[in-house]
């Protein structure tokens, strides 16, 4: 009976109900728009971040993360090969051997984080070959090395000169070689630009002395979200093989506390966004009733009572919220969609400087569903809280007050 | 005459005045207050890294930052620092050796950056000295380093331990010099921390082969923000050498404050957008409950034109009143939160032994006022005309007989 009442309501003023739904319609597609353009700028940050430095998990020889010596390496394993392989989650995994030793053109001298690399995996995981700029990437059989522009740099080597590399090898051997430059890589970040190198992992392995060992595996996925999920299913397949899995939360902490700790400002943003939608919303549903008063009044001036009155109007303000919430959701939809594959290409200095660190300065939404519904949500509750207000509103009419208005 | 009608129309209903006037307001507040917490959000990571690192200028030889080379110093260090300190407006001078090198303890080894400093220059300079965790900033003792918490990990040791620093001599020569620790700092910069190290820079000098000479000036000022006009004086005093600015020395900093600058416009693009909904369903709704007083307006013969001027009119000044109060409601509370800071930690996992604050002080920049009220006025004007043309569509007749 109050159902009905409502529901005729609603569709006895259409252009009133219109205007309400759209109101709220408007809310959902801004709130969705803000958050999945924020989470769309961290998720492009961490993954330029961990694909140029460790990946979104890694694994390793147990213990060798906290002490990273050459000694803590693991051999190659068909299973584990086959666990990743059967991975529908990973979207590309790349071997390193990686070693710290010395790098040296005969008159100067530097150390260099060495990592020995399969070419073409590695590609798939960092996209190393689009950073060359000088000389062609790397190939499996090479016995040459990349070397990253600022190192090259210093030495005061080009292409094709040779470069002697010193280090420590497995079990105490003596590591010692040379080996002619192909290619030439600019990094972004300065520290690393001064100090990578890159051998094919056969040749690394000679220098070495480590058989056929790796220090790690760098896994991509697809979405950052399933880096955990994936973390443990990778530990319960390899329970007792001696493996250390991390995540890259636990490899760079620093970038994720970065992380949070921007997820925590926006909060704010959100808080200030979901204030100016309340305030549109409070206001026309105070227009509405402010519209209805004497429609109000002659309903109690014939006998309804109040909080039946009440009741059907909140009714009424919970139906158009979900209505307007659920077009807003879908309505969201094409906008968000349409930016993802047309990104924000950002301008003005900022574009000059992130392309310097590898960075592409684009702003691409986040499109993971779940941020429409926790938005939908978020202002649905919002509105319904503003609608009780009619409660409040419809408890002070004064007939007759009201009829005359 | 209009002008007086729509101000006493604007008055007869003072609930649905007050709602547009405050969404008007509330607008505005939003985009200023957005805007006072990113401006004191960047300003706050600038001081961080300024004190920890940067320092507001720094001076070297043009040839030293690209390879770092031993033999890059700077001439006449001794002169120009001496000079330096004189200049009323610098705060502190550090002269610094800085060099690349490996260090090593029994177990493993790590590339470091090592600064040679004089402790009692470096301690006016940089907040490094105030973040010792263990042991002191150098007790006056002979081959002392002090190095992070982070590398300490690293490195397996702990405080007095012995460790090894290995780098190219001035000649060419791959030299090692054995120190002990005497500290060990935690900065807010794990970074920094993981990559520097102190010692001190009469025994550095000695082992590279250089003497006295420097590599960096590192230069505080008493005020931060004229640093530019600063940097701009000594580059034309010192042409040979190579002076910079904070800014010019961190890149990635810059980096990371234009992508938040932009993501910052466009989140003030959605919010204005969300106002200007509100608004126009706000005064949609108004103007559809005064269909029958609109109807008898036009029925006893006020024309078309004058409807629409009206209602503008009163949009107009709605967001006239809006717009103070909402400076008024930003100057409030910047002005309250800018003493006590808006603490995040219940909304952020980030810890503070990473160095991050948790706390901001947001902070009004005046310029920006001027621009974020046109931009409201706009809004809000804009969002009155759909409403005045909708008005506009009323058929007097029809008009007159609805409730």
């Amino acid at each position: 009976m109050y159902f009905k009442l409502a529901w005729r309501n609603m569709w006895r003023s259409r252009r009133r109900t219109l205007i309400t739904i759209s109101s709220i319609f408007f809310a959902v597609i801004f709130a969705i728009l803000m958050r999945v353009m924020v989470i769309g700028v961290f998720d492009k940050m961490i993954s330029d971040t961990v694909s140029m430095s460790c990946g979104y998990i890694q694994i390793h020889h147990t213990g060798y993360w906290d002490n990273k010596s050459i000694d803590s390496t693991f051999e190659e394993n068909p299973k584990l090969t086959t666990i990743l392989n059967n991975e529908k989650d990973i979207s590309a995994w790349a071997p390193h051997l990686e070693s710290f030793s010395l790098a040296s053109s005969g008159e100067q001298t530097r150390g260099v984080l060495l990592t020995g690399i399969n070419p073409t995996k590695e590609n798939e995981v960092s996209n190393l070959s689009k950073k060359l700029i000088a000389g062609t990437y790397l190939a499996d059989g090479d016995k040459s090395i990349l070397l990253a522009e600022g190192l090259a740099h210093y030495l005061k080597l080009k292409l094709s000169d040779t470069v002697i590399l010193i280090g420590q090898g497995y079990e105490g051997n003596m590591a010692a070689g040379k080996y002619p430059i192909k290619g030439i890589v600019r990094l972004g970040v300065p520290e690393m630009n001064k100090g990578m190198a890159w051998l094919p992992l056969a040749c690394c392995r000679d220098f070495l002395s480590t058989g056929k060992r790796y220090t790690s595996i760098a896994i991509m996925v697809n979405n950052r979200n399933e880096a955990g999920p994936l973390k443990d299913r990778i530990v319960k397949q390899t329970t007792g093989m001696c493996y250390d899995v991390m995540t890259w939360e636990e490899m760079i902490p620093e970038i994720n506390q970065f992380f949070q700790l921007k997820m925590g400002q926006n909060v704010i943003m959100s808080g200030i966004l979901y204030l100016v939608i309340a305030f549109g919303i409070f206001g026309t549903i105070l227009m509405m009733l402010n519209e209805r008063m004497h429609e109000f009044g002659i309903l109690i001036a014939i006998g309804m009572r109040k909080g039946i009155l009440a009741t059907i109007v909140v009714m009424e303000m919970v139906m158009m919220s979900i209505v307007g919430t659920l077009f807003g959701i879908i309505g969201a939809f094409p906008i968000v969609l349409y930016f993802r594959l047309h990104p924000i290409h950002l301008g003005g200095d900022y574009a000059k400087v992130s392309e310097q660190f590898n960075f592409e300065p684009i702003i691409q939404p986040n499109i993971d569903f779940s941020n429409f519904i926790i938005q939908g949500y978020v202002v649905l509750v919002i509105s319904i809280v503003l609608s009780l207000y009619a409660i409040f509103k419809i408890h002070k009419i004064k007939a007759i007050a009201a009829i005359n208005s | 005459m209009l002008f007086k009608v729509a101000w006493r129309n604007i008055w007869r209903n003072k609930m649905r005045s007050i709602v547009v006037i405050s969404s008007v307001a509330v607008g505005l507040f939003a985009g200023m207050f957005l805007m006072a917490f990113f401006w004191g959000l960047a300003k706050q990571e600038v001081d961080i890294a300024v004190e920890t690192q940067l320092s507001h200028i720094q001076i070297h030889n043009p040839a030293f930052p690209d390879d770092k080379g031993v033999n890059d110093t700077i001439q006449n260090s001794a002169v120009l620092a001496e000079q330096l300190k004189k200049d009323s407006a610098i705060k502190a001078v550090s002269a610094r050796i800085v060099t690349t090198g490996m260090i090593s303890s029994s177990t493993t080894a790590a590339g470091v950056e090592i600064h040679g400093i004089i402790p009692a220059e470096e301690t006016t300079i940089s907040s490094i000295s105030s973040d010792i965790t263990e042991g002191s900033y150098f007790s006056g003792k002979p081959n002392e380093i002090v190095i992070g918490k982070k590398l300490v990990e690293k490195l397996g040791v702990k405080l007095h331990s012995k460790i090894v620093l290995t780098f190219q001599s001035k000649s060419g020569d791959l030299t090692a010099g054995s120190f002990r620790i005497a500290g060990i700092f935690r900065s807010r910069n794990s970074g920094f921390d993981e990559m520097t190290v102190f010692t001190n820079s009469n025994e550095m000098g000695q082992l590279l082969g250089t003497g006295s000479a420097v590599h960096e000036i590192a230069i505080m000022l008493k005020d931060g923000k004229k640093a530019d006009t600063i940097k701009a004086f000594y580059k034309k005093e010192y042409p040979g050498l190579l002076v910079q600015t904070w800014s010019e020395l961190s890149p990635e900093m810059a980096m990371l404050n234009g992508l938040f600058d932009q993501i910052m416009y466009i989140i003030i693009g959605i919010i204005l957008l969300a106002l200007m909904f509100g608004i126009i369903n706000t005064m949609l709704m108004a103007v559809l409950e005064r269909q029958r007083e609109f109807g008898m307006l036009m029925a006893i013969g006020m024309n078309k034109p004058r409807v629409f001027i009206m209602v503008v009119l009163e949009s107009f000044m709605l967001t006239c009143i809006g717009i103070p109060a909402g400076i008024l409601l930003t100057l409030l509370s910047v002005h309250l939160l800018s003493k006590h800071g808006i603490d995040l930690s219940a909304f952020s996992q980030a810890l503070s032994s990473f160095g991050f604050s948790n706390i901001i002080y947001p902070e009004l920049q005046t310029s920006m006022f001027l621009p974020i009220s046109l931009m409201t006025a706009f809004t809000a004007i804009l969002s009155g005309i759909y409403p005045a043309i909708k008005a506009l569509q009323f058929k007097p007749a029809e008009a007159i007989h609805k409730i």
